[in-house]
């Protein structure tokens, strides 16, 4: 991994996916380098830190639209 | 009512009246355009009625041609095609309606009916693009306000009033009452279109709508008309139409940008309904809910896996199995430098067994080892030897020692000196000792 690697935490869920599912072939395809591997490894973790997050945060944000929804739906039968 | 009058007839016997004098006309030959033609009937009766195909005049009567009759005649007749039928008149008491029992029918030479003069306007509307659907309009979602030309208290006119008040309060509906029959109706439908588009702005008009209830072909005319169509064609608003029933087709329904079957269906097509709305609303938010819900799940459902797939290529196993080989590694490097002692060793104990067999001084220490006791052995055979000779001279010695002499009473005298042989030897006050064969005795001679 000669090239910087972008931060994680800058990534879009899709470009933290994609970056993690990389990252799964290639300790799928074979034998890296022990260094080389730990470091892919905390990558992963980072990059699945940052997935998860961003689920929740959509999950949070999708509750609150419901909870809106449901509260104007309310107002309006009312 | 006064004796002079003749008493009243009874509705019946006075259709039995006219039925006698139409059946006294005997057989008649009519040219006739043939009109509301539907094609047979189930019942294998035809229905329709014949027009005047002259230009101008409006004339029209039902006529039949019975299964039997319609069987001989030898082909089906087309809307619009003008005929000759031979036949007698009847009239039907109940609906009070004299009719044509057609006989014969043949098609009438080179007569231009209103329906081919209609579908060669048709054509050459439609060849200029009138009716391309490419021209049509979207109608507005909702609009504020719409034109509705119509006829005053006209059935169509109530029709779209109820519609409209419960599909959509909200919008307003602005009436402009036409003429929707007669022979100055075209002109004034398409100058009121062109007046309510032309003004469209300021009256806040989004739309534009058409309509008159059902009527015959003849009553609908003013909607083939080809001002109307060029009016509705030049309407920058959208426009629908509805005229007459389901099965009346106008120019105008083709020309316009959306047509109904009814004034009902028109208006309907117009404002969206308030209630369906909401409805279709209200599923579209739960179909939001529900399409996000599982995009985050079938998300989280993929980040899973992902996490399964990174926990089962945990670098702990690239670990322990490094670890495992360093393991081996070390075993082998600890028995391969083992071997390499113990081959040093075994070469070492070769050489120090070879060296020790080889070693000089054990082989002269193995030649020497017998060396002493044969000395020893040597020396005891010299020694036995000499104490032979020893205890023989001994013997001999005995025999030729003083101490014979001494035993036979013999004794020596020793003086300071030495044996004393000479007196003159002797100091004076010298003391002396006399050997005697059984001891020694001191003596002090008395010198003279």
């Amino acid at each position: 991994m000669a090239k910087a690697l972008p931060d994680p935490e800058e990534l879009t869920y899709e470009e933290a996916l994609e970056a993690l599912e990389a990252i799964v072939q290639r300790a799928e395809s074979g034998e890296l380098p022990l260094e080389e591997a730990m470091a892919e490894h905390a990558r992963g973790e980072a990059l699945l830190k940052r997935c998860r997050a961003l689920l929740d945060g959509a999950e949070t944000q999708l509750r609150s639209f419901d909870q809106s929804t449901t509260d104007a739906s309310d107002e309006d039968s009312a | 009512m006064d004796d002079a009058t003749p008493r009243p007839l009874e509705v019946e016997d006075a259709c039995s009246d006219v039925k006698a004098h139409l059946k006294g006309r005997g057989p008649i030959t009519v040219r006739g355009e043939m009109t509301n033609w539907r094609g047979p009937h189930t019942s294998g009766h035809w229905y329709f009625a014949l027009s005047d195909p002259r230009p101008g005049k409006k004339a029209m009567v039902d006529a039949k041609a019975w299964r039997s009759t319609a069987g001989r005649i030898g082909f089906v007749p087309e809307p619009g095609d003008v005929v000759i039928v031979s036949g007698t008149w009847d009239f039907y008491a109940p609906t009070g309606r004299a009719s044509l029992i057609v006989d014969r029918m043949k098609r009438a030479e080179g007569g231009e009916s209103l329906l081919l003069r209609l579908a060669q306007l048709r054509e050459r509307l439609q060849k200029e693009g009138l009716f391309d659907p490419d021209q049509k309009q979207e109608l507005p979602f909702f609009p504020r306000r719409i034109a509705v030309l119509t006829a005053e208290g006209s059935a169509a006119l109530t029709d779209v009033q109820r519609t409209a008040a419960l599909r959509c309060p909200a919008t307003e509906l602005l009436l402009h009452h036409i003429p929707v029959q007669g022979d100055d109706a075209a002109p004034r439908i398409a100058e009121a279109i062109a007046a309510v588009d032309a003004d469209s702005e300021r009256l806040g008009i989004e739309a534009i709508l058409v309509t008159r209830g059902g009527g015959s072909m003849e009553d609908l005319w003013c909607f083939n008309d080809e001002a109307v169509v060029r009016a509705v064609a030049k309407c920058q608003l959208p426009v629908v139409s509805a005229i007459g029933h389901e099965r009346d087709e106008s120019l105008i329904d083709l020309v316009a940008d959306v047509r109904a079957s009814t004034p009902t269906q028109a208006i309907m097509k117009l404002l969206p309904d308030r209630e369906e709305e909401l409805e279709m609303l209200a599923e579209r938010a739960a179909r939001l809910q529900s399409v996000a819900h599982r995009s985050i799940e079938r998300r989280r459902l993929v980040l899973q896996r992902l996490e399964r797939a990174v926990q089962a290529h945990h670098p702990q196993r690239a670990l322990a199995a490094q670890q495992e080989k360093l393991v081996q590694l070390r075993t082998r490097l600890r028995q391969h430098a083992m071997s390499e002692v113990t081959s040093r060793q075994s070469r070492l104990e070769t050489v120090m067994t070879r060296l020790r067999h080889a070693r000089p001084l054990d082989k002269a220490q193995t030649k020497l080892a017998p060396l002493p006791l044969r000395l020893r052995r040597a020396a005891q055979v010299a020694q036995d030897r000499r104490r032979k000779q020893w205890t023989s001279l001994e013997a001999q010695l005995r025999v030729l020692s003083h101490r014979r002499t001494l035993e036979r009473g013999f004794a020596l005298v020793h003086g300071a000196d030495g044996l004393v042989r000479d007196p003159s030897q002797i100091k004076p006050d010298e003391r002396l000792r006399l050997e005697l064969a059984d001891g020694d005795l001191t003596v002090r001679p008395e010198v003279d």
